[in-house]
C-alpha cells in the first residue's frame, strides 16, 4: 500500500518511517530524534497519528512493550515504501534545484 | 496531561492508551513544549482517530443500519428542502397569513404525519439491512439506529435549509406573518441575525426531538416488519 493516500498526513509518516530506519524507537524517542535530524518537533497526537496509520498499513510494526514504552520497527514494506518516497523526492528536489540554479 | 487520552476513541486507547499516557508524562517531565500546545495537539489526533482509520467512525459507518438511515434520510431532506424552497420563496404565503390558520395547521398535521410513516418504513428497512448483510445487531435495534440517524440527519439538514434560504432570501421570508410578529416581540434589531440564530438554536431541540422520535417510530417499523416475515415450515 505504500504512502498513497496518506496526503497530509504523509510528512509526519516519512518522519517517523526515516527514524525508524536507524533503529527501533518507542514514542519519545521518536520525538527526540525527529527534531534532531529534521528540526521538526511532532506533537504527540500528531505522532500516535501517523504511528496508527502505518501500523494500520503494515509499514511499521509495534514490538513488546518496556515499561509502558512501546517500540516500533520499520518492517520490510515499510523500508520499500521510504525507499521509493525518498528516491522520488530526490528527483523532484535534483530538477528543482537544476531549474533555480539555471534561472539565477 | 494524562487525562487528555480519554479524548481518544475506546478502542483506540485499549491498543494505544498506556504507551500514549506515558509519552505524555516523559514530555511533561522533559518540559519542552508548552502545556497548551501539546493539549492542543492531543486534541487534534483524538479527533483525528475519531474521524478516521480503523479506531474511528468508519467503523460506525460499516454498521448497515446507520447507512441505511444515513441514506434516507439524505433523501428525505432533499425532499423536505424542496418543499421550504417552494413554500417559503417560490408560492410564499400572503403577508396576513399564518401558521396557526386552520388551513396550515392541517397542512403541518399532515406533513408530521407522513413524516411519522416514513421513519417507520426508514427503521423497517434498516431491519432488513441488517437481516441482509448478516449483522448481529437484533432487528428491533437495528430499526431504532436507522430511525433514530435518518432523524438527526433530517433535523441537520432542514435546519441547514432554513438557515440557507432565511438568508439568502431574506427581503421575501422577512414577510411572513409569523415571522414579522416574533421578530417584533423579539427585541433584536436585526431579523438576519435573529432568524439564524433562532434557526440554529431551534435546529438543536430538533437534533435531540427528531433523533428520540425517529428511534421510537423506527424501532416500531423494525418490529412490524419481522411480523411480517414468514416463518420456515
Amino acid at each position: 500500500m505504500g504512502l498513497d493516500g496518506l496526503g497530509r498526513f504523509a510528512d509526519p509518516a516519512v518522519l517517523v518511517l526515516s527514524s525508524l530506519a536507524g533503529e527501533d524507537r518507542h514514542g519519545y524517542a521518536l520525538i527526540k530524534d525527529i527534531e534532531e535530524f529534521a528540526g521538526v518537533t511532532l506533537g504527540p497526537g500528531t505522532l500516535y497519528g501517523a504511528l496508527t496509520r502505518l501500523e494500520e498499513r503494515g509499514l511499521i510494526e509495534a514490538l513488546p512493550a518496556q515499561d509502558r514504552r512501546r517500540p516500533y520497527r520499520l518492517t520490510a514494506a515499510g523500508a520499500n515504501a521510504l525507499n521509493d518516497y525518498l528516491r522520488h523526492a530526490r528527483t523532484v528536489a535534483t530538477v528543482g534545484l537544476r531549474r533555480l540554479a539555471a534561472s539565477s | 496531561m494524562t487525562a487528555l487520552v480519554r479524548l481518544y476513541p475506546r478502542r483506540w486507547r485499549q491498543r494505544y492508551g498506556a504507551e500514549f499516557e506515558q509519552l505524555l508524562a516523559d514530555l511533561t517531565d522533559s518540559g519542552g513544549r508548552a502545556g497548551w500546545r501539546v493539549a492542543l495537539d492531543v486534541a487534534r489526533g483524538a479527533l483525528d482517530a475519531h474521524i478516521h482509520g480503523r479506531y474511528g467512525m468508519r467503523r460506525l459507518f460499516a454498521v448497515p443500519a446507520v447507512r441505511r438511515g444515513i441514506f434516507d434520510g439524505v433523501i428525505l431532506s432533499v425532499l423536505i428542502a424542496v418543499d421550504v424552497v417552494l413554500t417559503n420563496v417560490v408560492f410564499p404565503a400572503g403577508p396576513d397569513e399564518s401558521d396557526s390558520d386552520p388551513e396550515y395547521v392541517w397542512q403541518n398535521l399532515a406533513t408530521y404525519a407522513v413524516l411519522a410513516l416514513l421513519l417507520v418504513a426508514i427503521g423497517a428497512r434498516a431491519g432488513r439491512a441488517r437481516s441482509a448483510s448478516g449483522g448481529r445487531m437484533p432487528r428491533p435495534a437495528a430499526g431504532a439506529v436507522g430511525g433514530g440517524v435518518a432523524g438527526v440527519v433530517i433535523a441537520v439538514l432542514v435546519t441547514l435549509t432554513y438557515v440557507v434560504v432565511n438568508n439568502a432570501f431574506l427581503s421575501i421570508v422577512s414577510r411572513q406573518h409569523d415571522k414579522r410578529v416574533a421578530f417584533a416581540a423579539s427585541g433584536w434589531s436585526s431579523m438576519r441575525a435573529y432568524l439564524t440564530v433562532e434557526q440554529l438554536l431551534g435546529g438543536v431541540f430538533l437534533v435531540v426531538a427528531l433523533g428520540l422520535v425517529g428511534a421510537t417510530l423506527g424501532l416500531l417499523g423494525a418490529a412490524v416488519f419481522r411480523r411480517r416475515q414468514p416463518q420456515p415450515a
